[in-house]
């Protein structure tokens, strides 16, 4: 019987709820897909290629469950609180509550059976998805791939945790229903003190808030690439902005309207105070989750802008940081060992151009002790003028000249950061003034901090290292992984002790190609499941209180407002409603570009800065697309509730 | 002799059911004239609310015709509909239905809202009718701050800030109590008697219905008997709706 009465009721819930039924569903299908991804064997075999790959997804899993949990609770006392009457009816008619229990227990359980199938049958095809996107990206073999048992069970136990748990806080609930209720008419609006001046000051507050923390954000991303600032400064700022954004939201919802209603004559006009009251009512009573949607919602911008600025930035960035094909990197003495790498290069690949360079050294540390990284003993590291020419010639670039001056080359950011220009060196008799620093300048094998001093200079100094660097003839495709594993075996003394440092670009992409593909994959994973689920909350929101709004729109139409009237004033204040918690949001891309632009040029590439915005803008209209074809099917759905068929 | 106010003819209406059809009227013929204040009273099922409905335009007839002034229903699609409804015809409810999230005066001030009436032509208006009424003071207030009285007025201000041709009342005083419903047929009384509005109103009350001057007996969806109340006393008409209502109900 209770069994029946569950089917009975689901359906007639899923009838008129189904778009919060497929955002479900879609959710459901999402962790699918990245548990897929844990125990996929063409992503494990990546292995090394994607390190950290696993523990990101997993991580991110964990969290899209413990929010899609929260929303699912959300939703059920939502429910529950819609239907107090038929329960207090059920209870009327001789059900104990046990038997309530019962009924809403198997009620979800038949939901979680049925997400627990479509979500299964999406999430594969969600699966190859995101699978072909990361072996696009992290250049990997390409292909349908099974997806593995593994991965399912893992989905299936993380949802029926999202199902306990939700039910866990729903149950409460569901004690609360009184058969005493059905006597009373249904609770009605509650008076609450309308201050909106008031809330618009706040609305106003929180916006200055978010722009200071935007500021302070770009300065905490600025002063953690230059001088290596750990991250805190950033994490404080975003969760600050995350704290205006939800107050701002929310102090909107409270306040907008109500201004607007103050202005008698702007509102009497047509349906239009009808329509504002309306909209003042659901988003006053509404005004907390309208906050949290928009923190959803930015999360999800946010998300997509790093995901895109990741995959943009990568291949400027590698081209910038990687200008030749190989370099190798060798303590002094190691001729041998040089000689062979050459070797090596050759047999891999036509070799167009190779420049050898010397560093040297003289034993003082005068610029090293005014840089945060010295270390006792440590010394200053020179590179003469002539090499570094060579360098530049080999990358097409012009020669530079230097007298009675020098320079400061790193490929470390936060060189910028430190001051040289009192130190004046001592070398050979001459006096040698700061002239300059290049902190972004390419990697030659390991991270590099060195002088380029005019030769005369240099010499006399003892040999450090000795290095190469090659370029190889254009449009040569090579095994690059191999050549990689060839140098490593080259320069492997005993264990796990590298004698000399080496770097093979091809090589290096495919490991940075699969970093980068962890963060875009996981970046975009967050950020749909937050779309999905902030749309999901919506619907439910919207659907739930259109049965409400039914008599307002029946007397409406009773006074003489015809079909037209009464279908533009419910489009225009559930559009208004289901807009809210979208427009700061998308807007909030224009400050992610802002901060994009400080990364990118942090990291030298501020060429790839007009693609990260034309795609953060075009990723805003996506995510805005697809919020008003959701919109779209929301509101046909409401329209339906309001007027019935009529 | 007045000009027709409202005039059926014919007027039949069917219900399309899960258990067949019903027939809620069936061919109802009557007119009212202009400044008539009239009710019609039947038992619960003789088709009064689906009368009042089909006169409010808020439902269409099977058959037959319904005129209100010069304007035959029939003839107007529905978007003239809705607006003949707003500007002609003004409807009071048991259940008052204002808008709850509406203040009174914007529940008052909504149906010229809807015309476009100019804000200065709303304020006069307004102000005459609820000085009339007794509300100014209330004016500002959610219809869940008011009390039933208060809000049958409201609601009676709404149905008439748009001057209609005739004011429909389903039940008006269903909802309050015995000094209210007579403070209530009083208004309608004054108003009838001194702005001429064309009132018609269905009732289960035989006092309240003897206030009008004219009662109209349904039964089973067809118009059982009328009678007119005359020169005589309120007492003396209620008493015969009394008898003529016994006699509708013991040929049942």
């Amino acid at each position: 019987m209770i069994a029946k009465l569950a089917w009975r009721n689901l359906r007639r819930q899923i009838g008129g709820y189904l778009l919060y039924f497929c955002a479900l569903a879609l959710t459901a299908a999402l962790i699918f897909s990245a548990t897929g991804m844990l125990f996929c064997r063409a992503v494990l075999a990546a292995g090394a290629a994607l390190d950290g790959f696993s523990e990101t997804i997993a991580f991110l899993t964990a969290l899209v469950a413990l929010v899609s949990g929260a929303v699912l609770a959300h939703a059920n006392l939502f429910f529950l609180r819609l239907r107090q009457r038929e329960f207090g009816v059920y209870l009327a008619l001789g059900m104990t509550r046990k038997d309530l229990r019962n009924l809403f227990l198997t009620e979800t359980l038949l939901l979680f059976a049925l997400s627990l199938v479509l979500g299964g049958g999406a999430g594969f095809l969600l699966f190859q998805g995101f699978l072909a996107l990361l072996s696009h990206m992290a250049a990997l073999p390409q292909g349908l791939a099974a997806y593995p048992v593994e991965g399912a069970t893992l989905a299936a136990l993380l949802l029926a945790g999202v199902y306990l748990f939700s039910c866990a806080f729903s149950l409460p609930g569901l004690r609360r229903v009184q058969t005493g209720g059905l006597l009373q008419p249904r609770p009605g609006r509650q008076a609450k003190k309308d201050a909106p001046v008031r809330a618009l000051a706040a609305a106003l507050f929180c916006l200055v808030g978010l722009a200071a923390c935007y500021f302070a954000c770009k300065g905490a991303v600025r002063r953690s690439l230059l001088q290596g600032e750990n991250g805190a400064g950033i994490a404080g700022s975003l969760l600050l902005a995350a704290a205006f954004l939800i107050g701002f939201t929310a102090a909107l919802a409270k306040g907008a309207v109500g201004v607007l209603l103050k202005r008698r004559r702007f509102c009497h006009k047509g349906s239009r105070v009808f329509m504002l009251r309306l909209l003042n009512e659901r988003l006053r009573a509404n005004a907390a989750l309208a906050g949290k949607l928009a923190l959803m919602v930015a999360v999800s911008v946010v998300g997509v802008n790093v995901a895109a600025m990741v995959g943009l930035s990568e291949e400027a960035l590698l081209l910038r940081r990687y200008p030749y094909d190989v370099c190798v990197q060798l303590p002094a003495g190691r001729e041998d060992l040089l000689t062979a790498a050459g070797e090596l290069v050759e047999e891999a690949a036509p070799v167009a151009q190779a420049v050898e360079y010397t560093v040297w050294t003289d034993g003082s540390d005068a610029l090293l002790s005014c840089t945060g990284w010295a270390w006792p003993g440590a010394a200053d590291a020179c590179l003469s003028l002539s090499d570094y020419n060579a360098l530049r010639r080999a990358l097409g670039e012009p020669e530079l000249s230097l007298s009675g001056e020098y320079l400061v080359l790193s490929d470390i950011s936060q060189t910028a950061g430190y001051d040289f220009s009192q130190i004046v060196l001592q070398k050979n008799g001459g006096r040698y003034s700061f002239a300059g620093c290049d902190a972004a300048a390419p990697r030659l094998a390991s991270a590099y901090f060195l002088a380029v001093l005019p030769d005369e200079a240099v010499s006399g100094m003892r040999p450090a290292e000795t290095c190469m660097v090659w370029k190889l003839a254009p449009g040569t495709a090579f095994d690059a992984g191999a050549l990689d594993a060839a140098l490593r075996d080259l320069f492997k003394e005993s264990g796990a002790q590298y004698i000399g440092d080496f770097a093979v670009r091809e090589a290096v992409r495919t490991s940075h190609g699969g970093s980068m593909a962890i963060l875009s994959i996981g970046a975009l994973y967050v950020s749909s499941v937050f779309l999905l689920l902030a749309l999901a909350l919506l619907s439910i929101e919207l659907l739930g209180s259109a049965e409400e709004e039914r008599k307002s729109f029946e007397i409406l139409q009773s006074l003489g407002g015809d079909g037209r009237t009464c279908a533009r004033a419910l489009c225009a204040e559930l559009l208004s409603f289901f807009v809210l918690p979208f427009v700061l949001p998308l807007l909030l891309m224009f400050p992610c570009v802002g901060v994009c632009a400080v990364i990118l040029r942090g990291l030298g590439v501020p060429e790839a800065l007009g693609e990260a915005a034309f795609f953060a803008g075009a990723s805003a209209v996506l995510i805005a697309a697809v919020c008003a074809l959701y919109f779209a099917a929301a509101y046909l759905a409401a329209k339906r509730k309001v007027f019935g068929g009529r | 002799m007045e000009p027709a106010a409202l005039r059926l003819l014919g007027v039949t209406k069917y219900f399309a059911g899960p258990g067949g059809v019903t027939r809620a009227l069936k061919g109802v013929e009557f007119e009212l004239r202009l400044g008539e204040f009239a009710a019609v009273m039947g038992p619960s099922g003789s088709g009064k609310s689906t009368l009042l409905k089909l006169i409010a335009t808020l439902e269409t007839p099977t058959a037959g015709s319904i005129e209100i002034g010069e304007t035959n229903l029939a003839a107007l699609r529905e978007e003239r509909l809705a607006a003949f409804r707003r500007d002609r015809l003004g409807v009071v409810f048991q259940n008052y239905n204002l808008i709850e999230v509406l203040t009174a005066e914007e529940n008052i001030l909504l149906p010229l809202d809807l015309a476009h009436v100019p804000w200065q032509e709303e304020e006069k208006r307004l102000r005459a009718l609820s000085e009339e009424l007794g509300i100014a003071k209330v004016l500002k207030k959610f219809p869940r701050d008011l009390s039933g009285g208060e809000q049958q007025r409201v609601a009676i201000a709404r149905a008439l800030i748009t001057r209609p041709a005739v004011l429909l009342a389903d039940e008006p005083t269903g909802a309050l109590d015995s000094a209210g419903a007579r403070a209530l047929m009083e208004l309608f009384c004054s108003l009838n008697a001194k702005n001429k509005t064309t009132v018609f109103m269905a009732t289960h009350d035989a006092w309240m219905a003897s206030y009008t001057s004219r009662v109209l007996f349904l039964r089973d969806g067809r118009i059982f008997n009328e009678i007119y109340r005359g020169q005589r006393a309120q007492k003396e008409f209620y008493e015969e709706i009394l008898a003529v209502r016994a006699a509708l109900e013991g040929g049942r």
